[in-house]
């Protein structure tokens, strides 16, 4: 990828952060929090781990700062970053130790408190049931049509650019998308 | 009926389904008319997947660890960058291998340097070719190492 001539917004901020402007690193930071912590938390399926990989990914951007070139679209870059850690985290087999903790403590996230003006119980579990299912399905594809499908899904990310996360074509991507989302289409089609 | 279209063309026209080219599509291919309705169906359940709200003290550990990354030494930093490598079995082979070569090549300096005095320079052109071998060598590790974690990528992406 050679240098884009007119860098977009955040790569301008990213460049005021190597500038030693630490309010711009806020503004990014701001920005792309929850973007990046929520597809790390459908990636890897524990919410703390998705926070810890998270801090992780801005703590890398920030000392990377230095050397920050704008050749990609900043976002590019940045779930570059998390997909990278993310499937490291995958491949470690980390998330069979965390699996133990799930036991215990469902998605390391906050129970959500169900109370009487809120959908009944029985529907809450009939969702429960739901959810468990898309998250089963999703977590049962191969890596890179994990990522892909949730940055296609969630993130509205272009061909281009995910294929610029993955590092691979975007003929692959669509591939990797198609295949992806077949597989999900039939595991899911009871859902329907 | 089965469809004639490739798997792109047909990726393309499910993935973008609301055009007029899938529309038009969809109109003669039953086949394909199935898997986009199944496709929507599909990006609805997705879409009942929602994630909690992130932790209010995210940012007060992050900044707490970028203060305490600016406060680490250069020898810190350092132990830090490479530790990864040394996760993996290949690069701590070739690195133990690195070290053995060197320290052999440094021990053969020190037993030769006292007898012969005449051939300094193939001495020295003795140890570049060994470093050369080595630097070699760690560079075919590194390709298998690389190979192997394609060959692995690439059989889960199928």
């Amino acid at each position: 990828m050679g240098p884009i001539t007119a860098p977009d917004t955040d790569a301008q901020l990213m460049l005021r952060v190597r500038d030693g402007d630490g309010a711009s690193f806020s503004l990014l930071l701001e920005k792309h929090r929850s973007s990046v912590i929520h597809f790390l938390y459908r990636m890897v399926q524990d919410f703390a781990v998705a926070e810890e990989l998270g801090q992780e990914v801005f703590l890398r951007v920030y000392r990377s700062r230095a050397t920050y070139e704008p050749t990609a679209k900043f976002t590019t870059w940045l779930f570059r970053i998390a997909t990278h850690l993310a499937l490291n985290w995958l491949r470690d087999g980390r998330h069979e130790r965390a699996q133990e903790r799930l036991d215990e403590e469902k998605d390391g996230a906050p129970v959500l408190q169900v109370s009487d003006r809120k959908p009944s119980v029985e529907s809450r579990m009939v969702y429960e049931v739901k959810l468990n299912e898309v998250r089963g399905a999703i977590a049962a594809l191969p890596d890179k049509q994990r990522a892909a499908v949730l940055m296609h899904k969630y993130d509205e990310m272009e061909y281009s650019q995910i294929a610029g996360v993955l590092s691979c074509s975007e003929s692959a991507v669509k591939s990797l998308l198609f295949r992806a989302y077949e597989t999900l289409r039939a595991r899911l089609a009871h859902m329907a | 009926m089965k469809c004639g279209l490739k798997e792109s063309e047909r990726a393309e026209l499910l993935l973008r389904n609301t055009s007029e080219a899938a529309t038009n599509h969809f109109g003669q291919c039953s086949s394909c008319r199935r898997a986009s309705l199944q496709q929507a169906a599909l990006w609805q359940a997705l879409d009942s997947w929602n994630v909690p709200p992130v932790s209010s003290g995210f940012n007060r550990n992050l900044y707490a660890r970028i203060d305490a990354a600016a406060a680490e030494t250069w020898y810190e930093r350092l132990a830090a960058a490479i530790r990864p490598l040394f996760a993996q079995p290949a690069w701590a082979l070739g690195m133990a291998g690195a070290l053995f070569v060197a320290g052999f090549v440094l021990d053969h300096k020190s037993a030769t340097t006292g007898a012969v005095h005449a051939p300094t320079v193939q001495v020295s052109s003795i140890e570049a070719d060994q470093v050369e071998k080595t630097l070699e060598d760690l560079e075919m590790l590194r390709q298998f190492d690389l190979a192997s974690e394609e060959k692995e990528a690439a059989s889960k992406s199928m």
